[in-house]
């Protein structure tokens, strides 16, 4: 059996839920702490809860807490439709606005989301319609969370978003996007193409990706965009856009092409390798599957640092230079190397900074200021 | 809709939110559900003057108005 | 094989320090059960004076949180030793000093059981039981709460919870979530002189809520941790120097908002709390008790809760 304990239950019961059968109370108490830790309890308890005769074999204190997964994830969801209710009015209708990914999910109702854990808000306009966009956030009463020179100055340069506004008192931030990948990637998305075929989302205003671009952007996401620990769920969202959209053989050609548009060949590779072995995502080989050097290297990063850590144990040392392997990596695939010098050295000044303001900050809290709720 | 005692509370499922009536603004509400089961939907303007009349109220007392308008806002009254 | 002590307070100092040294513990709340591991020197003690009617039990199937209290590392442990305290690798709060191992423990398992337990209405409210029937008592600033609950568990209701009202909403009952009254400041005294031979943890100085010790719950409460009430009677207390009593209905609407307001998951819940509240609200008899002494609030309380009526 392999080392991680997520092959245990965690990845046959989302391979198919029918393992519930085979779970006992005990396996269920370390399935639930990696699901929770891989944000994946809702989508499991809605799986379960879909079939009434599975949902009967579930132990009544482990019903407690797929329940209140469930729960929070239809408040989360209701905060992204309330969010892209008070974005909707204050950008301007002219412009194209795409949603990406969970605001998309949301936003189509599709069966899959049901119990996924919506992040943040992530909407994508044109290049040329950003400054505008941005303004009329601002206007309207958004405030960026940093304010940060630094934050600033790198997003704008560097990134693929703007930095994260929110409206005060809003549950959700909301990520600006003028693409889907950074301007310094090696891995360049083509910007035209996606918005040539974006999809209205029925009775809105809203746009969405089209099938084949919501799966290159959620591949490239799980690589790229992320800093690939505990990425497990980005791999779900994945198994799920697939299981959706790739019917025919037709449907895996368009994919491998417009993979190919985006420069994410490669990537596409890896998830699919990925989906079928861990999801049981029933892939067809229209990328060459990857090999070599590279790829046992990649095999080594995605287990050591994708799916979720046993709770009892402290973080193993392949698991913490797996962490430190994939920043690294993550700051390559997204900038030249000088700016990876650069970033990870301001960055670590700056952890330092934040180091010693924290310390100072505890210091005034040891003595006895308010906290939120749940206290004594 | 769930009422407690004459008061009542709204949830209202589009945006979450939770509403307290206090009796007079359930009287009110009643009011206008039987007016309206008679007379078909109409106006809050007209709903107005017809409650103000009913009632002996001064018709550009805004008060009556506002409760409408909030009623209508939280789904309760459809005009 | 020995068998297992029944009891917190039938087991040695050195069996419940193993115990939370290695595998761990299983503590039962009613509503939810806790695994703790610990390494604070001194908690064993504690624990066994504030949970000492609680069942000891060193092995389990099956916990809803695994919580660990540490040491802090490197050079702290040996100049100012802190605590902290974590769930599953999250640490929710700041560490502790070493010595305050206890309400860390308290205010982490509350904040686990108030962040995931969401399938249940967790309003901010002591709630007793007698004769088989709950009394719930939302915490308002200046009500008093924690002490009226103190007091009423000392002289014959049962406790189910000081915190968190565990509210049920497919069948709108009351579920115990029965740990530690956390008294606070005043309270203590006005408490150990209430009841000498109360059953109560050591005085932690100066946290961030002031002074604080825990007030064991009694056998008779643990007792029943599987036991969940009917909801009967919905009081807000009002605490205020040389009052005379007063008890006065309180609206059902505005029963509804305060208990609403007092909820750590009112608006988490959408639908399904504003019906579980308005079932509560319907189904209970609710007033407002202005009270000073803390005598003639007990007997006010008695009444409203053997009065067939309500």
């Amino acid at each position: 059996m392999p080392g991680n304990k997520a092959h245990w239950h965690l990845l046959p019961l989302l391979r198919d839920v029918d393992h519930v059968r085979r779970m006992t109370l005990a396996d269920w108490d370390l399935t639930l702490r990696l699901a929770r830790q891989a944000r994946l309890l809702g989508t499991i308890a809605h799986r379960v809860a879909a079939n009434s005769v599975l949902w009967r074999l579930v132990p009544p204190e482990v019903q407690g807490h797929l329940c209140s997964a469930l729960v929070y994830a239809d408040h989360r969801a209701r905060m992204v439709r309330l969010e892209l209710g008070a974005l909707a009015s204050v950008i301007p209708s002219s412009v194209p606005v795409v949603l990406l990914k969970g605001a998309a999910y949301v936003a189509e109702a599709q069966p899959f989301a049901a119990g996924r854990l919506p992040g943040d808000v992530d909407i994508m306009v044109p290049r040329d319609r950003l400054d505008e966009v941005e303004r009329a956030l601002l206007d309207a009463g958004w405030k960026f969370e940093s304010v940060d020179d630094y934050d600033q100055q790198y997003y704008r340069q560097w990134s693929h978003e703007l930095p994260p506004m929110r409206y005060p008192g809003h549950a959700l931030e909301v990520d600006l996007h003028h693409t889907i990948t950074p301007v310094t990637s090696r891995t360049r998305a083509d910007t035209d193409l996606l918005f040539r075929d974006v999809r209205a989302v029925t009775a809105s205003r809203y746009l969405v990706l089209s099938p084949a671009d919501q799966i290159v952007h959620a591949v490239i996401h799980l690589f790229q965009d992320s800093e690939l620990d505990v990425r497990l769920r980005d791999l779900v969202d994945i198994d799920a856009l697939l299981r959706t959209y790739m019917q025919a053989d037709a449907d895996w050609c368009q994919l491998a092409t417009r993979a190919q548009c985006h420069g994410a060949s490669g990537l596409l590779a890896y998830a699919l390798k990925y989906c079928g072995l861990w999801l049981g995502t029933p892939v067809r080989e229209v990328v060459a599957p990857p090999m070599g050097l590279a790829c046992r290297g990649m095999d080594w990063l995605m287990s050591a640092t994708m799916l979720p850590h046993d709770p009892d144990t402290v973080p193993g040392l392949k698991r913490r230079m797996g962490g430190w392997a994939a920043q690294v990596r993550y700051h390559r695939l997204r900038m030249p190397p000088g700016l990876l010098i650069r970033h990870l050295s301001t960055k670590m000044g700056r952890q330092l900074a934040h180091a010693v303001r924290f310390r100072a900050a505890s210091k005034v809290r040891d003595t006895g200021a308010g906290e939120r709720q749940a206290g004594g | 809709m769930r009422r407690l005692g004459d008061a009542a509370v709204v949830f209202d499922g589009r945006d979450g939110q939770t509403h307290v009536l206090p009796p007079e603004a359930v009287a009110v509400a009643d009011w206008v559900a039987e007016f309206q089961q008679l007379n078909g939907r109409v106006s809050i303007e007209v709903l107005n003057a017809r409650l103000c009349e009913e009632f002996g109220i001064d018709e550009h007392a805004t008060g009556y108005r506002d409760l409408l308008n909030m009623l209508q806002e939280i789904g309760v009254l459809r005009a | 094989m020995t068998a297992s002590p029944l009891f917190f307070s039938d087991a040695t100092p050195d069996r419940i320090d193993a115990a939370l040294a290695s595998d761990g513990l299983w503590l039962s709340y009613g509503a939810c059960r806790v695994r703790v591991r610990a390494e604070a020197s001194g908690f064993a003690r504690i624990l066994q004076d504030v949970y000492g009617a609680f069942p000891f039990q060193d092995q389990g199937e099956f916990a809803d949180f695994h919580v660990r209290l540490e040491r802090g590392r490197g050079l702290r442990r040996l100049v100012k030793p802190q605590v902290r305290f974590s769930i599953d690798g999250v640490e929710p709060f700041e560490p502790f000093p070493v010595s305050n191992a206890l309400p860390l423990f308290e205010w982490g398992v509350n904040w686990c059981f108030g962040q995931r337990f969401n399938q249940y209405v967790l309003l901010h409210a002591g709630v007793l039981g007698l004769n088989g029937r709950a009394l719930v008592m939302p915490a308002v600033p200046g009500s008093g709460k924690s002490t009226l609950t103190a007091a009423l568990m000392l002289s014959g209701f049962r406790l189910l919870s000081d915190e968190f009202g565990v509210l049920r909403p497919m069948d709108g009952r009351l579920l115990p979530m029965l740990k530690p009254v956390a008294l606070k400041n005043e309270s203590i005294e006005v408490i150990r002189r209430f009841a000498p031979d109360a059953r109560m943890g050591p005085v932690f100085a100066g946290t961030r809520k002031g002074d604080v010790a825990h007030l064991a719950p009694n056998a008779e409460s643990v007792a029943e941790l599987d036991c969940e009430l009917a909801p009967a009677l919905v009081l807000f207390p009002r605490w205020e120097a040389g009052a005379a009593l007063s008890l006065l209905p309180q609206a059902p609407e505005q029963a509804f908002a305060r208990l609403a307001f007092n909820s750590f998951n009112y608006g988490l819940l959408g639908a399904r709390s504003f019906n579980a509240v308005a079932d509560l609200v319907e189904r209970s008899q609710c007033y407002q008790l202005v009270y000073s002494r803390l005598d003639e609030a007990l007997d006010c309380i008695r009444c409203l809760m053997t009065d067939e009526d309500v």
